[in-house]
């Protein structure tokens, strides 16, 4: 079984079938979805309520900067990705980026990464 | 006057003669021929004085040295004089001989008024009394003060012979003093100091007792040919100056001199004015002067009688000095009391060569050293090497041959000078002279003697006011008495007349002899003691009845006044008594007292033994009356009575013819007298016509004199006047500005030939008026103008057009003259026509640049950088700045301020690079930051040609920054839209072609809904991505779907929905529509879909209810879909709008209901 499976992975992206894309390929990987978070509130909300082994955030939620997420992840030891639709400047933040359109399989690549490297 | 003579004692004294020698330009030829000729056996001393510079050392001594075998030095530390010896004077210094030692000291004179060769002669004759003087080439006229006082002082002159030197000036000058012995060429002066040197030992000092008879014997000589008596003259200055006169004459023995007096008529002469060589000074003992300035002359002012003005008399005036020293004096006090009196000074001399010298009033510039500068300038002209007195100095000196000792003195003297004339006269003389001055001043006024005199034998004639300065004032309790002249012999005119009381009174009175001498006196005959002069001197007690006076002025002579009868008895015996020292009886004389007839006989005898007494006792002997019976008596007496009666009648007619021929006598005698009375007075006017005379004659010399100069000024100005005639000839045909000259009435007086262009004139119109002739210009008011000019003496300028095209400068300015008078105008033309255009076109040039600089939107500055001692940038100062300026930096009025004062926190680097640019020279792009000004800036400067300053050309580009910055974000953007984009549109690829659907459904579903996207796209690129209205967006994407129009109703307040709920509706809308045309009322011809929105309000959250209702479709089987669709709007909407959203599955029709949250910015404004 891969490393995935049955980890709560945190979703926050407020396109709602981007979201939907990521869900899918969480799932079909056997871990779990929690979200997705289309807001920065519902978001925090979910990671203050939810037990989360990591996190896709993207970095801008309706034209709200969600940088405070990542740190906030970061404190929390929280390994997380970042996806987005800008150039650069995302990778100061200490995570690994997915820059869109991205491929599912990318996605779990690096999901896989992230947390094997936590997890030894 | 004379001066003081050398001291006699240095006489013994075995000093070292001299031979001084001057010299000056062009001396050195001349003082090498010298000295190559000159023995160097004679036991002289040389000492050499020429003027050297201060500045540099002189090689004279070895030039001279290699002259002569003699031993040359410069005098360096005094040294004493040795014979056979040459002492050269050092640069910068001055020679004095004291003694036998010659020392040099710095000069006491400013340069520029030295006179070293006048210091060095004056200083020998003063030491020496002696010694010979050698004046050579020169010019200038240093040396004339000093040869007059070696000549004084007893000593040889010789002056180089004037065409004999390079330079003739200082021999004339010398010459010119008469003091010169010798004049030659140097080797005939070698020849005469050779003769000098030799004779002088023997003939050193006469001596007085020995040669008193032969000096008396050359003094008689003199006074036979000259007129003036030496013998009274003190004998040791007399032998010195004879001993001088025969060293020149080479004669070695007194006799031989007096024998030479007595052949050579020139040589009385010769020592006459050797005996008169003076040697006077401005001012001399200045301390002396100083006590007369402050204590007499005002006094003198005091009391003055203003009619009469003040005289003075000079006495012993030589060359004038002294005269004219009392003259300022005089002047300066009444210049200083503002007084405006008549001042007369009479100056006399015997030398009729030193009044010649006084009367041109002309002397050497060394008399600086005795006249202060202030005098200088207000006494005198600077004339060439000399000083000339001014004229009104001179005004008031009379210059006059006289002597004080033989001539009438001149009266009513506030002042007499007579300096250094006494100390050559001996005491009777001076008495004498001091009765003269007593008698010519008015009583309590001045005589003012030399220091070295004293007035000690006229104790009762004057009393000292200050015995230190020599000033004495007239005792006014004195007869003036003036006394007879000449003076040769002297006895005294008052006889001393002691009343005779042999006996005290008290004794006398007990005593017989003193009864007998009361009775002599009382019964003794009337008598009368009178003079050699037959005046009488002493009458006794009853002598009066004998004295009758007649009419006619009163007289003291006794035969003059005695009663008729007696007169020519008395004459007779008088001068009986008088030149035979005899006594006489006369016989009886009948007088008529009171018509009672007397006999009176008379006794007259000398009144003493001693026969020069010359006083005659006259005794009246009374014999009784007589009458005319006794008279008949006597003549009837004896047989020879007829005889004796004859001769009585004869003696009677004899005796009346007698008495007629007395009276007639008597009135010629008045008549005499009064003639004589005329003549006198004639004699004084005369005398006063002369003196006028005298003076006239000086004024008309001295108006020759200026005549002269005046006639030799004007051939001097008239020469300049031709030249500067030809000059302005010239200038005129030479000159290319027109020059107009007019007078007062406009007429043309001269015109340079360019007025000719302007004017229709030619030479033949000078002299007519301007204003008759047309003229060549564009310009009416030219006559106007000249009036006004003329009016108001202003100058007027304007510029005028001729004719022809070209501008002339037109100046009108008052013609003055010399003497600042109006008398007409100049006019000038100059042709401006090239300055005007270039003017123009530098006018042109410039508003063209001036343009350039302020239309270009650019800034351009002018900087100065100033840099610190470091050659650090420290600040930077504005000069010049453009319009564009302002408006590029904000900042406004900055031309001649600094960066540091008004923009104090600029950067750094600013600094940095227009230093740079200033310093090397080497231009630079620039581009940066003005934080404090809110601004960014790119620009060029460049170094200016002058120093520091550079130019900068820039432009404010914030903006563009801005936009650039602005730009990049919406690249970003754009990108990250984009990705996003991409990122959905592989979403819906993915969500739509995993279903099971055929693909070509699944292509027309995907086509479908990419295009509703690229409507939400679309409308939202139209609201540049931000917001886009609600019913736009359904009317758009409803048409997408090309649904028959007439089936849908869309109503619903304005509502504005932000780019995500616009995308994630549309899609939505797009799923309803596309599955309402498939599937639901639209499939139908009747289906009508209802959209409509409400705005509400939730939880105080503004939002809008939107409700999709179909009708009239076929009927709907629940879920009749689902899939991506479905999900798009249900989820989707849900997720993205932040809302509620709920498809109700109506039999009827679908009714799908949407709430979404409107973000509050977004509402539409009311």
């Amino acid at each position: 079984m891969s490393v995935i499976a049955g980890k709560r992975i945190l979703v926050v992206e407020d396109e709602f079938l981007i979201a939907q894309t990521l869900v899918d390929a969480i799932q079909s990987e056997g871990a779990i979805a929690v979200g997705p978070a289309a807001s920065i509130e519902r978001a925090n909300a979910l990671l203050d309520d939810e037990q989360i082994d990591a996190a896709i955030i993207d970095l801008n939620l309706r034209g709200h900067s969600n940088a405070a997420m990542a740190e906030k992840l970061r404190r929390r030891h929280i390994p997380f990705m970042i996806v987005t639709g800008y150039a650069h400047e995302e990778q100061q933040l200490g995570a690994p980026v997915l820059s869109k359109p991205f491929q599912s399989e990318q996605v779990i690549d690096t999901l896989l990464a992230l947390l094997s490297s936590t997890g030894s | 006057m004379i001066e003081d003579p050398a001291p006699d004692s240095l006489d013994g004294l075995s000093l070292v003669p001299i031979c001084a020698l001057g010299a000056s330009a062009g001396g050195v030829t001349a003082l090498r021929k010298f000295f190559s000729r000159v023995r160097t056996d004679l036991n002289l001393a040389y000492v050499v004085v020429v003027h050297l510079s201060p500045d540099h050392p002189s090689a004279l001594s070895e030039i001279l040295g290699s002259c002569t075998s003699m031993s040359v030095n410069q005098v360096e530390d005094g040294p004493s004089l040795e014979p056979n010896c040459v002492y050269v004077i050092p640069p910068d210094r001055e020679l004095v001989i004291t003694g036998n030692s010659i020392a040099a000291r710095p000069f006491t004179q400013p340069r520029g008024q030295r006179a070293p060769i006048d210091m060095l002669f004056r200083s020998i004759a003063a030491a020496r009394g002696d010694g010979c003087a050698v004046i050579m080439s020169g010019s200038g006229a240093d040396g004339a003060l000093g040869v007059r006082a070696i000549k004084e002082a007893g000593g040889i002159v010789l002056v180089q012979e004037p065409h004999d030197a390079e330079y003739p000036m200082m021999p004339q000058n010398a010459i010119a003093t008469g003091a010169a012995d010798f004049i030659g060429p140097i080797g005939e002066l070698v020849e005469r100091l050779t003769e000098i040197a030799n004779s002088k030992e023997s003939i050193r000092s006469p001596s007085i007792d020995g040669e008193g008879n032969e000096v008396r014997r050359i003094l008689h000589f003199m006074c036979a040919r000259t007129g003036h008596d030496f013998s009274n003259y003190k004998r040791a200055t007399v032998l010195r100056r004879i001993a001088r006169r025969m060293q020149v004459t080479r004669r070695d023995s007194l006799e031989a001199y007096a024998a030479f007096v007595r052949d050579t008529p020139e040589e009385a002469k010769e020592l006459f004015g050797d005996l008169l060589i003076s040697v006077t000074l401005f001012f001399r003992d200045p301390h002396n002067f100083q006590v007369l300035a402050k204590r007499v002359i005002p006094r003198i002012f005091e009391d003055m009688d203003e009619a009469a003005g003040i005289r003075a008399w000079t006495v012993g005036c030589a060359t004038g000095e002294e005269a004219y020293s009392i003259a300022i004096l005089l002047l300066e006090e009444a210049t200083n009391r503002k007084l405006s009196v008549p001042i007369q000074i009479f100056a006399t001399d015997l030398d009729e060569g030193a009044l010649a010298t006084a009367r041109e009033g002309r002397y050497p510039r060394a008399i600086e050293a005795d006249v202060s500068e202030e005098r200088l300038r207000r006494w005198f002209v600077a004339d060439g090497s000399h000083y000339r007195v001014r004229q009104e100095l001179r005004d008031v000196v009379l210059f006059a041959l006289h002597s004080a000792l033989k001539d009438p003195p001149f009266m009513r003297l506030d002042l007499v000078t007579c300096r250094n004339l006494f100390i050559y006269l001996d005491r009777p003389l001076q008495h004498q002279l001091s009765r003269v001055f007593h008698y010519a001043l008015k009583p309590g006024r001045f005589l003012f003697l030399g220091s070295a005199e004293a007035l000690d034998s006229a104790v009762e004639l004057f009393s000292p006011l200050n015995r230190e300065a020599r000033i004495y004032h007239a005792r006014a309790q004195q007869p003036r008495i003036l006394p007879q002249l000449p003076p040769f012999p002297d006895h005294s005119a008052t006889p001393a007349i002691e009343p005779r009381r042999l006996l005290s009174r008290d004794e006398g009175e007990r005593s017989a002899t003193f009864v007998h001498m009361r009775a002599l006196e009382q019964h003794s005959p009337p008598s009368v003691l009178i003079d050699d002069a037959q005046r009488i001197i002493n009458l006794s007690p009853s002598a009066g009845r004998f004295i009758q006076h007649s009419g006619g002025p009163f007289t003291a002579e006794l035969p003059a006044i005695v009663r008729p009868e007696l007169r020519l008895d008395l004459k007779i015996a008088i001068e009986h008594a008088l030149t035979r020292h005899r006594p006489t009886l006369t016989l009886p004389s009948i007088v008529e007292f009171d018509s009672v007839r007397r006999r009176v006989s008379m006794h007259v005898s000398p009144a003493s033994d001693e026969p020069a007494a010359g006083q005659v006792l006259v005794t009246f002997l009374d014999g009784g009356d007589v009458d005319d019976g006794e008279a008949q008596a006597e003549a009837d007496a004896g047989p020879k009575e007829a005889e004796a009666r004859r001769l009585y009648e004869e003696l009677k007619i004899a005796h009346e013819h007698l008495n007629a021929s007395r009276r007639e006598h008597e009135i010629a005698t008045q008549d005499l007298r009064a003639a004589n009375e005329e003549l006198q007075s004639v004699n004084e006017e005369y005398r006063s016509t002369a003196e006028e005379l005298e003076t006239s004659k000086e004024e008309l010399q001295s108006i020759n004199e200026e005549l002269q100069t005046v006639n030799a000024e004007l051939k001097s100005k008239l020469e300049n006047i031709s030249s500067a005639h030809n000059d302005l000839q010239n200038l005129t045909t030479a000159t290319e500005i027109g020059t107009l000259f007019l007078d007062p009435q406009l007429r043309i007086r001269m015109f340079t030939p360019p007025v000719a262009e302007l004017f229709n004139i030619c030479d033949a119109d000078v002299g007519r008026p301007i204003t008759n002739f047309t003229h060549r210009m564009r310009y009416q008011d030219i006559e106007q103008d000249a009036r006004r000019v003329l009016r108001h003496m202003s100058r007027f300028e304007t510029v005028v057009e001729s004719t022809s095209g070209k501008a002339f400068m037109m100046r009108i300015r008052p013609y003055r003259t010399l003497e600042d008078r109006i008398d007409g105008l100049v006019i000038t033309f100059v042709d401006v026509s090239a300055r005007l255009q270039t003017e123009r076109q530098l006018r042109e040039s410039e508003a063209r640049y001036r343009r350039l600089f302020n239309s270009i939107d650019e800034a351009f500055c002018i900087l100065e950088v100033v840099f610190d001692e470091q050659q650090r940038p420290c600040d930077i100062k504005w000069i010049e700045v453009n319009a564009a300026f302002e408006r590029q930096t904000g900042l406004q009025n900055v031309e001649g301020k600094t960066i540091r004062s008004l923009v104090p926190d600029l950067e750094a680097y600013w600094y940095d690079i227009f230093g740079r640019v200033a310093a090397t020279g080497q231009p630079e792009r620039f581009e940066g930051q003005a934080a404090s000004l809110g601004r960014h800036f790119e620009g060029f400067a460049f170094a200016l040609p002058e120093e520091r300053r550079i130019g900068t050309l820039f432009m404010d580009v914030s903006s563009r920054k801005q936009s650039e910055a602005h730009l990049k974000l919406m690249v970003d953007e754009l990108n990250h839209r984009v990705k996003n984009t991409l990122a959905v549109v592989q979403a819906i690829a993915q969500q739509t072609f995993k279903e099971d659907v055929v693909a070509a459904d699944a292509k027309r579903a995907f086509l479908g809904r990419l295009a509703s996207l690229a409507v939400a796209h679309n409308l939202l690129t139209r609201s540049h991505w931000e917001k886009t209205s609600l019913a736009e967006l359904l009317r758009i994407v409803v048409a997408g779907c090309r649904p028959n129009p007439e089936q849908f109703a869309i109503d619903g307040p304005a509502v504005i929905l932000s780019s995500a709920q616009a995308v994630s509706l549309s899609m939505a809308i797009h799923e309803l529509c596309a599955n309402a045309i498939k599937y639901g009322a639209l499939s139908q011809p009747h289906g009508r879909v209802e959209i409509s929105w409400q705005l509400s309000q939730e939880n105080g959250q503004p939002g809008v209810r939107l409700t999709w209702r179909e009708q009239g479709g076929p009927p709907v089987v629940a879920p009749a879909w689902h899939g991506f669709g479905l999900t798009m709007i249900e989820k989707a909407l849900a997720y993205e709008l932040g809302g509620a959203v709920d498809v109700d599955f109506r039999p009827d029709g679908i009714v799908c209901t949407i709430e979404a949250a409107l973000v509050p910015q977004l509402q539409p404004p009311s």
